[in-house]
């Protein structure tokens, strides 16, 4: 079916004017009437007294020589288009007087028939087109033009030619010339379009353009056409390797009637735009959610988009805008521009998020792993890396990914290949669960959607090794082929010229849209892909990729999701990390890292897996966490790490001196000079220098250089500033912003919590719970005013062992997800030697509570207590304080001693 | 006797020499038309009479023609709500996809399909290609005078009477002769 002809523009006109004419095929008119038109094809005569002859006559389709009537060539054409249908008892002659029998009649259309055929002897395939008289002035020149067309242009050819006698309908004989064409397999392009698993290469569309666009533009440049480009006379045929060759067939070129060279080359451009349309619509369809710039491409979008706004209007343009390089130049231009002028290299502080860092190469410059965790995360093994927010989680995984661009890497993919998700960018927000599906089909979906993800990344990872040339082509790419045809409905992956895109290329454009596909319908209630993925068929496909890339064959495969809990991985993807985690085997391992409380450790079976067994939890605020005893971290230590990370921030960046401590000045005692200012409420207690610093930062590396940024920021320190210490005053200010920020950006948290039978807000009840705490410990601090040596209350201590009631519990769990307290270490208790957990206050709020960071005492309370503060912090702050207000001196508040 | 003759005596004596319509019916049949087929929305059947009449007339005559292998489509199944911009407009949409058919059939009537003949008569390149079907009782209304403005351009304007024409199918007779001499005329022409 083809866009509206424009011979037809004036349909309904023409429907009137014609009138007469079309009465010629209704069913009042008998052959009778026609065959008395007494028509003798071989000497264009007639008898001009009939009725018929009348109507051609007004028509303008008789033409009179001296006393003869006959026809025009218009007039044979419209004449043959009533009496001429080609039935098969009417061309039987065809056999006897040429070399080739017919097998069956494939059509007819206004300008000719066709028919398969055999050649009688050879017994090859042929198909024969019949053209009706008047349709063709000088066919065989025709042909002849069309020899001069290119060899490379995708043009089924003629073979043979011959004249032969046919009958009309009231059994005239006449002669007609005939074209053989080799008969060609494969199928036409409209049954090609009705084939579901085709929209899954975008490629398709270009690799069209590129063959019959090129083919077409070869006609037009040696003066020809085609004439009638419908969809069945395009053939598609799939080659063994599974790429789509384009070919036309029946050209018509001097065969369309009285159609000009113009209208036919327009008819052309039309369809053909057409086709290219209806390609592309169909495989949109498949993805509505996907937008066509994104589903080609920008290069192909862009060319796409001009070829068919119909700015070209030769086939000679469209295949020009095809191989014109300057717009998709231009277009990477244009945003080169824009991402610099709104997106800077970092070179600042203030860049501390992994994700924000745009380059991988610099990523991996800047970041500074603490050595004993490093080698733990970089083991074969499952593990959870876990840690306070800002602690550096994300930094742990992406080292470990294959950046094939970056350059400074920390892993040799050879031996570890990291397959990185950073969840937190959405990917997998949508697999959320639908209610009206079982749990096993919720499994199975979401098990096939995370297995996809894991092969489409990890093929987009192995696509850009190759485009960087740090991994070869594998020789032979067939099983990986098979392999991926499971995912594909019949006839699974079509493939495109290797100079449009590459075989490994494809792969990824395709599993992109498998993934695209199935995302678009998780929501619906339909049958999942039929393929049956489960987790160890990932063991599979990275035995295959072991076996056919040289550089992988002693790898190990990591499939790492950054910030894996919620909300970033509904509960049902999370199932299955846990499922993948139990498919222990020596080819692949997970990684991920989560904020506490937000990852479910429980397999889709139910199964929960053990820390120390199927997996390795390791905490990086535990490990950072500072003391005496053998198993923490030596204070000298943690200040070194903290030192390297900014310092390598400043070498990176080219400050004038590397070390941080020109910059900021350094006061180690800082904490011990400004307890009892703090104490005294003075306003000259300056948080200050290097030391105060990367304690207020607390373990977290993303406090330390907000911290410093800031300070960078207030005191106008660039990389050409002269290094010198800022002063006292500005440090402070700007450590008591960013912690005044952090408290406050609590209470921006979304979600609720349940106190009571009311929906409280979780944020709002964050920041009045660190408020309330922080407060108490400042309270705590001044009451120390007069004393010779000030002690500063910095955590929580139970004094009991009563579990909390749940909605307590949970507002506990939430101020440890947020980083408000920290949980990692338990001590023995100071009453009871019982040990128990300590909740430490984080660091980063001491400024703004006008305390100091030292740990020097716990505020001990009982289970109702502590529900207290964590379920009403008003009451618990009124009524604490008030005790220790009007009964300055006791001995207790809430049974701590206060003086010893 | 030559070859070719005594086919043609063969032929002659096996059947009787029909009409030139039953020798091109397989012919003409191959000739596939693009049609859009406005009329009231058919998603909700109306509880009232007419309405529903005239609903179910417009689901009968896209049946009818799809079973003659032609692709007919409601225009507002074609319009894309997720169109953003000017394109967002489902008039303009329905002006771009009424362009890209070969017919357009129109049970003027409803206030979606008085539109769409209103638009048609300020269209003369789609006037040419629509055909209008009218209630007889409006033809002295706007409408009506809407239906003739198109006509006067270039479009078919037919009336029919309600509900006889309706009931009775000639309504959708009516339609399916004006595609079928469409078809001969793409043929023949």
């Amino acid at each position: 079916m083809n866009s509206p002809d424009s011979a037809y523009h004036n349909l309904n006109a023409l429907l009137i004017a014609k009138e007469e004419l079309l009465s010629l095929a209704s069913s009042q008119t008998s052959l009778r009437a026609l065959e008395e038109l007494d028509y003798d094809w071989e000497s264009n005569t007639l008898n001009p007294n009939s009725g018929v002859f009348q109507i051609l006559q007004r028509n303008q389709l008789t033409a009179q020589t001296g006393e003869e009537h006959g026809l025009t060539s218009a007039g044979r054409l419209l004449f043959s288009r009533l009496v001429v249908p080609f039935n098969p008892p009417e061309v039987a002659s065809l056999a006897s007087q040429s070399a080739y029998q017919i097998i069956k009649r494939l059509g007819v259309g206004k300008n000719s028939a066709i028919f398969s055929a055999e050649h009688a002897l050879l017994k090859t395939r042929v198909i024969l087109k019949l053209i009706r008289p008047g349709a063709s002035s000088d066919i065989l020149k025709s042909l002849q033009v069309l020899n001069g067309a290119s060899a490379k242009a995708h043009i089924v050819r003629p073979i043979d030619f011959f004249k032969t006698d046919i009958l009309d309908a009231v059994g005239r004989k006449l002669t007609v010339e005939c074209i053989v064409f080799p008969q060609i397999d494969g199928i036409s392009f409209r049954a090609f379009l009705q084939q579901k698993s085709y929209h899954l290469n975008s490629h398709i569309a270009i690799s069209f353009i590129n063959q019959i666009g090129f083919s077409l533009a070869e006609l037009e440049r040696i003066g020809a056409y085609h004439g009638d480009l419908h969809d069945e006379n395009i053939i598609v045929e799939e080659t063994d390797t599974g790429e789509l060759i384009f070919r036309l067939i029946d050209v018509s070129f001097g065969a369309t009637g009285s159609l000009t060279t113009d209208e036919c080359r327009n008819s052309d451009l039309s369809n053909f735009r057409q086709h290219v349309w209806r390609l592309l619509g169909l495989q949109k369809s498949f993805l509505p959610r996907m937008s066509l710039r994104k589903f080609l491409g920008t290069r192909q979008h862009l060319a796409i988009s001009k070829i068919l706004s119909g700015e070209a209007d030769a086939f000679r343009e469209i295949m020009a805008v095809i191989a014109d390089p300057a717009p998709y130049r231009r277009y990477v231009d244009d945003k080169k521009r824009f991402l610099s002028e709104k997106f800077n290299l970092p070179t600042t502080f203030r860049l501390q998020r992994y994700e924000e860092i745009i380059d991988p190469s610099v990523a991996a410059r800047l970041f500074v792993p603490l050595p004993e965790l490093m080698s733990k995360v970089t083991e074969f093994s499952n593990v959870y890396v876990s840690g306070m927010r800002g602690s550096g989680k994300s930094t742990y995984l992406a080292a470990l990914a294959f950046f094939p661009h970056a350059g400074d890497v920390s892993v040799d993919f050879k031996e570890l290949f990291g397959i990185y998700f950073p969840c937190r960018q959405g990917e997998f927000k949508s697999l959320t669960t639908v209610d009206a599906w079982s749990a096993e089909e919720l499994r199975v979906r979401t098990t096939q959607v995370v297995i996809v993800k894991v092969i489409r990344r990890t093929l987009e990872a192995l696509s850009g090794g190759v485009a960087t040339s740090k991994i070869a082509h594998a020789n032979d790419y067939s099983r990986l082929r098979d392999y991926l045809n499971r995912f594909l409905p019949t006839p699974g992956l079509v493939s495109v010229s290797r100079d449009i895109l590459s075989e490994i290329d494809n792969f990824v454009s395709t599993m992109v849209r498998v993934e695209m596909e199935m995302l678009s319908t998780f929501r619906i209630r339909a049958s999942p892909a039929p393929f049956g993925a489960e987790a160890n068929s990932l063991i599979e496909f990275f035995l295959i990729l072991k076996d056919i890339f040289p550089e992988l064959a002693g790898t190990r495969f990591h499939i790492l999701f950054d910030d894996a809990g919620l909300p970033n991985l509904p509960t049902n993807v999370q199932r299955i990390i846990n499922d993948l985690i139990l498919t222990s085997n020596p080819i692949f391992c997970i990684k991920f890292s989560a904020e506490k409380f937000t990852f479910s450790f429980q397999s889709s079976l139910g199964k929960i897996p053990e820390n120390g067994h199927d997996y390795f939890e390791h905490d990086i605020s535990q490990m950072l966490f500072i003391g005496s005893a053998t198993a923490r971290l030596p204070r000298a230590d943690l200040e070194k790490y903290f030192r390297k990370i900014v310092e390598q921030r400043l070498e990176e960046f080219r400050y004038k001196d590397r070390s941080i401590v020109a910059y900021l000045g350094d006061n180690p005692n800082i904490a011990d000079q400004i307890i009892g200012l703090l104490a005294a409420g003075r306003k000259d207690a300056f948080y200050a220098g290097w030391t105060a610093i990367w304690n207020i930062a607390d373990r977290t590396p993303r406090n330390l250089l907000e911290i410093v940024s800031e300070i960078f920021s207030y005191a106008d320190i660039t990389s050409d500033s002269v290094p010198r210490p800022v002063s006292l005053k500005i440090q402070d200010k700007a450590i008591r912003v960013i912690s005044e920020k952090r408290l406050q950006s609590l209470s921006q948290i979304a979600g609720v919590v349940h106190v009571g039978q009311k929906e409280v807000s979780l944020g709002r009840r964050l920041f009045e719970v660190t408020a309330c705490i922080g407060s108490t410990f400042r309270v705590y601090l001044k009451a120390e005013r007069g004393k010779p040596r000030k002690r500063q209350h910095l955590a929580i201590e139970r004094n009991d062992l009563d579990g909390l009631i749940p909605e307590a519990e949970e507002i506990l769990e939430k101020l440890i997800t947020f980083g408000v307290l920290d949980d990692t270490k338990s001590e023995f208790a100071r009453d009871d030697e019982v040990k128990k957990p300590i909740y430490v206050l984080n660091r980063i709020y001491c400024p703004v509570f006008n305390i100091i960071y030292r740990r020097d005492e716990h505020l001990r309370l009982s289970k109702k207590r502590f529900e207290l503060l964590l379920l009403n912090p008003q009451e618990f702050r009124r009524s604490g304080t008030k005790r220790l207000q009007v009964d300055h001196g006791a001995d207790d508040l809430f049974g701590f001693k206060i003086y010893e | 006797m030559s070859g070719v003759a005594c086919t043609i005596a063969v032929f002659r004596e096996a059947a009787p020499l029909p009409t030139v319509a039953d020798l091109l019916a397989a012919t003409i049949g191959s000739i596939k038309l693009k049609i859009l087929v406005f009329g009231p929305q058919v998603r909700t059947l109306s509880s009232e009479e007419r309405t529903l009449n005239l609903q179910n007339k417009r689901i009968e005559i896209r049946a009818e023609l799809e079973k003659s292998g032609h692709l007919v489509n409601y225009a507002e199944d074609l319009v894309d709500p997720a169109l953003t911009g000017p394109a967002a407009n489902p008039l303009m949409q329905e002006l771009v996809i009424m362009s890209e058919y070969d017919l357009i059939i129109n049970l003027v009537g409803s206030p979606g399909s008085i539109v769409e003949a209103t638009t048609i008569a300020l269209k003369p390149r789609l006037a040419q290609k629509a055909s209008l079907y009218l209630d007889e009782d409006h033809i002295d209304g706007l409408v009506g005078q809407a239906c003739a403005n198109a006509r006067d351009i270039g479009a078919h304007f037919q009336t029919y009477k309600y509900p006889m024409d309706l009931t009775d199918c000639h309504l959708l007779s009516h339609v399916v002769a004006r595609v079928s001499i469409v078809q001969k005329m793409k043929y023949l022409l």
